[in-house]
C-alpha cells in the first residue's frame, strides 16, 4: 500500500512537472532544456524557507514560484527575441549554471550536502497515516496544474500558441506581439515547475542537487515526448510510464549501481524511437512541429 | 495614406531597391508590376516591417513608420499576405480568421487564466469572421482545417486572415499566381468589394491581365527603382513597359 | 598571476575551440543542433581511457583508434537515427530531440560501463613545467597546444583546399543548390560528421591528459563549444577561434576572481550580453539571427 503511494506522489509530481513543460514544447514549439533548473528553484525555495526561515509550507512554495518565474526572464528576454535555436542554448546554458549554484553556493543551499528535515506535508488535524497527506497533495496539485494548463491553451490565448508553434512570422504579420505570448507562457511553466519541485521537497524531505542536473531535464523531455507533445493526456502518460517503469525493472532484479543508468538509457532509447517511428507519441495525435 | 520614400536596400551587392519612393492614396488597388528580381516583394517586406530599408523612409498616415516590427505595423493598419502562402495549415478556417482578430482580451495572460467574459468575445469575432467568409464563399468550409483546403482557397484564406485585422491597407504578394482561372477571377471580385467599402490595396502581380481588370494604378519596377506609375491603360500601352515585360 | 591566468586561458580555449569548430560545422551543415556530439566527445576519451588503461595500449594508438571510432559513432549516428528523420523532412527540432535521446543513451552508457568516478590517463609523474614569457606551461600542456594548432590546420586545409571542403561549404550554405549543382548533401554530411566528431573525439582525448574524466565532462565541453560558436559568430571559422579563446580566458578571470558558484555564471553572462547586443557575434554574418 504504502509502495503503491509513492508510485503515484512521484507519478502526480512528474505529471505536474511534464505538464508545465509541455506548455513550452507541445503547445509553443519551444524547446526549453531548463526545466530541471526550475523544479530546483522551488524544491530549494521550500527546503530553505520552510527549515531555516521557519515559514509555512504554502509561504515558501508561493515564494519558490514567484523566483522561479522571475529568474525565467533572464533567460527568456535576451534570447527569445532570436532565433528559437537561441532559446535552446539559453536554456541549456541556464540549467547548466543552476546546477553550479545549487552545488556551489553552500552557504544558501548546504551544496552538495542538501538540506534535510524538510517538513512533510500530513493532512490538517494529522488524521491518517503521513503519506495519505502528501499523497493527496500531489494528486490536488497535479489536477490543478493540468487544469491550468488546459484553461491557458485553450481559446484566444491557446490559439496565439499554437500559431506560434507553426508559423511565428505569420502570427506576427496578423499584429500580435509574440515576444509577450513566449515570455509569458515561459515564466507561467517555470512557476508550475517550482510549484511541482517545492511539493517533491516536502515528500522526499531532503533535496540536494543531484536531482536537478541537465540530466534530469533531458528526462523530462523525454517524458513529454514519448508520452505525446501537445496532447491533453500525453505528458500524464509520459511520466507516469516512466515513474512506473523504474519500479518494473526493479522486480527484474538488476543491481542498484546500473539500474539508474538502465533506466535512463531506456528513456532515451524510447526517445528516440518515438522522434522516428511514432512522433505523435503514446497518445498524442499530432506529429511533432 | 501610405508615402515610401527614397527606400534602400541591398542584398550583398545586389540592389533590391534603390531611390524608390512612391505615394500610394487613401483607397483604391494599386498593382506593382515588374520583372522578377525587380525588387517588389523586397518592398512589400520593407513596408510591412519584415526587413529594415537601409536607408528611406515609410509613413502610414504621416506617422513614420520606418523600421518598425512586423508585429506594431500589422497594428497601425497594414495587413500582407506572402508569396510563399502563410497560414496556420493545422487550425481550421475559421480558426485562422479568429486568430487575425485584433482586440482578444482573452490573449491577456490574466484573462486566459480566470476565463472571464470569454464568450460573448468570442461571439462577436466570429460573427464578424464568419461574415467575412460568407464573402469569400469559404463559409462551408469554415470547420476544415486549412491544409485540407486547395491552393486558391488558402489564398482567399490568407485574404480573409488580412481583413479580419480591420486593417485599413493590405498588402498582397501575388494574390491569384498559381491559381486555377476560375479562381483567380473570384480573388478579383473579391479584391473589387475591398475597395467597395473604403480601403486600400496594393499587390504585387505578373498576370497583366489581372492588373488590367482591377487596378486603379500601376507601379512599375525593374531593378529596384520605379520606371512608371499611372492608371494601367496609360502605363501597359507604352512600348518600354511592354519590352520590358512582354518582349 | 595574470599572464599565468592567460596562458591558462589560451590552453582551455583551444580545446573549447576544437570543440566549437567541430560542432559549428556540423551545425552549419545540417542546420540544428547536433546535441549529442556532447556523448560522442565523452565516448571519445573513454575509448581512449579503456584501450590505454585496462587494455594497455601504447598511447598513440590508443588516440588513433579512439579518434578513428568517436567518427564512427558520429556517422553511425547520422545514418542511424538523422537521415531516416532527414528523408521524412522532418523538423529541426525533432532532429535536436532525437539526438538528445542519442545524448542520453551515450552517456548513460559510458556510466554504466565504467562507473561514475573519476578516471585518469595522466602520466603518473608529476610535470615539470616549463616557463614562456612569465608563466608556466607543462609539457602535456604545450602538447595540447600543439595538438590543437596541427588540428585546426588540418580542418582549414581540408575546407578551404580540397574539393570535399568546398562541396562542404556548399552544402552549408544551401543544401539544394548543392543538389542541384550534383553534390550530394547525403554524402558530405556522412563526411562532415565524421570529421565533426573525430575533432570533438580528439579534443575530449588532449584534455584527458591533463584533466581526469567524467562521464558528464560532454556536457561542459558541449556548451562551451556552442557558445564560443555563438559569441564568436555562426558561419565564421576564425571568428569561433576567437569566441573559445575569449571564453576560455574569462573562465580562468572567474576561477580567479568569483567564489565558486559564480564561475559558470560568468560564462553565462557572457553569453546573454552577446545575445542582447551581438547576435552575430565578433565576426559572425551572413545568416541573420532573427526569428525567420
Amino acid at each position: 500500500m504504502e509502495y503503491a503511494l509513492h508510485i503515484v506522489v512521484l507519478a502526480g509530481i512528474f505529471s505536474a512537472l511534464s505538464i508545465s513543460l509541455d506548455l513550452l514544447v507541445g503547445h509553443s514549439g519551444l524547446l526549453s532544456l531548463a526545466q530541471a533548473a526550475f523544479f530546483g528553484i522551488g524544491a530549494y525555495a521550500s527546503a530553505i524557507i520552510t527549515t531555516q526561515a521557519g515559514q509555512p509550507p504554502i509561504a515558501a512554495m508561493l515564494v519558490g514560484m514567484a523566483v522561479s518565474a522571475s529568474i525565467s526572464l533572464l533567460v527568456s528576454l535576451p534570447s527569445l527575441r532570436l532565433r528559437d535555436d537561441y532559446f535552446v542554448l539559453a536554456t541549456f546554458a541556464f540549467q547548466m549554471i543552476a546546477f553550479s549554484i545549487f552545488n556551489n553556493w553552500t552557504g544558501l543551499t548546504k551544496g552538495s550536502l542538501g538540506i534535510s528535515g524538510i517538513p512533510s506535508l500530513a493532512l490538517p488535524g494529522n488524521r491518517g497515516p503521513a503519506s495519505l497527506g502528501i499523497t493527496m497533495a500531489s494528486v490536488l496539485m497535479a489536477l490543478f496544474v493540468w487544469s491550468l494548463s488546459r484553461r491557458i491553451s485553450r481559446d484566444a490565448f491557446g490559439r496565439v500558441l499554437h500559431g506560434i508553434r507553426e508559423d511565428e512570422v505569420f502570427v506576427k504579420s496578423l499584429g500580435k506581439n509574440t515576444m509577450y505570448f513566449k515570455v509569458v507562457i515561459f515564466a507561467f511553466s517555470s512557476a508550475l515547475a517550482a510549484l511541482a519541485g517545492s511539493l517533491y521537497a516536502h515528500y522526499i524531505t531532503y533535496v540536494d542537487p543531484t536531482s536537478f542536473t541537465v540530466m534530469d531535464s533531458l528526462l523530462i523531455i523525454s517524458m513529454v515526448i514519448i508520452g505525446g507533445a501537445g496532447s491533453t493526456y500525453g505528458p500524464i502518460a509520459g511520466a507516469t510510464c516512466l515513474v512506473v517503469i523504474p519500479e518494473v525493472l526493479r522486480f527484474v532484479g538488476l543491481p542498484g549501481a546500473i539500474a539508474a543508468n538502465v533506466r535512463q538509457i531506456l528513456y532515451g532509447l524510447l526517445l528516440v524511437l518515438t522522434v522516428v517511428m511514432r512522433p505523435a507519441g503514446m497518445v498524442g495525435t499530432r506529429p511533432l512541429q | 495614406m501610405l508615402n515610401c520614400e527614397q527606400l534602400r536596400k541591398s542584398f550583398g551587392g545586389v540592389r533590391a531597391l534603390w531611390d524608390f519612393s512612391v505615394r500610394f492614396p487613401d483607397q483604391g488597388i494599386i498593382a506593382i508590376i515588374g520583372p522578377n528580381g525587380a525588387g517588389k516583394t523586397t518592398l512589400v517586406n520593407v513596408i510591412s516591417g519584415l526587413i529594415r530599408p537601409d536607408a528611406g523612409s515609410c509613413f502610414l498616415r504621416a506617422r513614420e513608420i520606418t523600421g518598425y516590427a512586423l508585429d506594431k505595423i500589422a497594428r497601425l493598419g497594414i495587413a500582407r499576405s506572402f508569396q510563399t502562402l502563410r497560414l496556420i495549415r493545422g487550425l481550421s478556417v475559421l480558426d485562422n480568421a479568429l486568430l487575425a482578430r485584433p482586440g482578444w482580451r482573452g490573449e491577456s495572460f490574466a484573462v486566459a487564466l480566470c476565463r472571464f467574459g470569454v464568450g460573448t468575445e468570442y461571439q462577436a469575432h466570429e460573427r464578424k469572421c464568419l461574415d467575412l467568409l460568407q464573402l469569400v464563399r469559404l463559409f462551408d468550409k469554415r470547420n476544415n482545417l486549412a491544409e485540407a483546403l486547395s491552393y486558391g482557397e488558402q489564398k482567399l484564406l490568407s485574404i480573409v486572415c488580412c481583413l479580419a485585422t480591420d486593417a485599413q491597407v493590405l498588402v498582397l504578394d501575388e494574390p491569384v499566381a498559381g491559381v486555377h482561372p476560375e479562381m483567380a477571377v473570384r480573388i478579383l471580385d473579391v479584391l473589387r468589394e475591398i475597395r467597395q467599402s473604403g480601403k486600400l490595396v496594393i499587390f504585387i502581380e505578373h498576370d497583366i491581365a489581372a492588373v488590367r481588370a482591377v487596378a486603379d494604378m500601376v507601379v512599375v519596377m525593374d531593378h529596384g527603382e520605379k520606371i512608371a506609375e499611372g492608371t494601367p491603360e496609360d502605363v501597359l500601352s507604352r512600348p518600354r513597359i511592354i519590352e520590358a515585360y512582354v518582349g | 598571476m595574470l599572464r599565468q591566468l592567460f596562458m591558462n586561458g589560451i590552453i582551455t580555449g583551444s580545446i573549447y575551440a576544437l570543440v566549437a569548430a567541430s560542432f559549428a560545422l556540423i551545425y552549419q551543415t545540417t542546420r540544428f543542433f547536433h546535441f549529442a556530439h556532447g556523448g560522442i566527445y565523452t565516448a571519445g576519451a573513454y575509448f581512449a581511457y579503456m584501450l590505454s588503461v585496462p587494455f594497455g595500449l601504447p598511447k598513440a594508438a590508443a588516440v588513433a583508434i579512439a579518434v578513428i571510432a568517436g567518427a564512427g559513432m558520429g556517422v553511425f549516428c547520422d545514418y542511424a537515427v538523422y537521415r531516416p528523420l532527414r528523408k521524412r523532412r522532418a523538423s529541426a527540432m525533432a532532429l535536436l530531440l532525437a539526438s538528445l535521446g542519442v545524448l542520453v543513451v551515450l552517456q548513460n552508457t559510458i556510466s554504466m560501463f565504467f562507473g561514475d568516478d573519476l578516471k585518469t590517463m595522466r602520466s603518473r609523474h608529476v610535470a615539470e613545467g616549463i616557463s614562456i614569457l612569465g608563466a608556466n606551461i607543462t609539457m602535456v600542456q604545450l602538447g595540447i597546444l600543439g595538438a590543437t594548432s596541427v588540428a585546426f590546420f588540418a580542418l582549414w586545409l581540408v575546407l578551404y583546399r580540397t574539393s570535399l571542403g568546398l562541396q562542404v561549404r556548399a552544402v552549408a550554405n544551401d543544401a539544394e543548390l548543392a543538389r542541384i549543382a550534383g553534390t550530394s548533401p547525403d554524402k558530405t554530411i556522412t563526411w562532415v560528421f565524421a570529421i565533426g566528431s573525430a575533432l570533438a573525439a580528439g579534443a575530449a582525448i588532449l584534455i584527458s591528459f591533463d584533466t581526469d574524466l567524467t562521464p558528464n565532462m560532454g556536457f561542459q565541453a558541449l556548451l562551451m563549444g556552442m557558445i564560443a560558436a555563438i559569441v564568436g559568430g555562426i558561419g565564421s571559422l576564425w571568428g569561433t577561434v576567437l569566441g573559445a579563446f575569449f571564453l576560455g580566458l574569462v573562465r580562468q578571470l572567474a576561477v580567479w576572481k568569483l567564489p565558486g558558484q559564480w564561475q559558470d555564471a560568468i560564462v553565462f553572462l557572457v553569453l546573454i550580453t552577446f545575445l542582447l547586443f551581438r547576435p552575430n557575434g565578433f565576426l559572425g554574418g551572413g545568416r541573420r539571427p532573427r526569428s525567420f
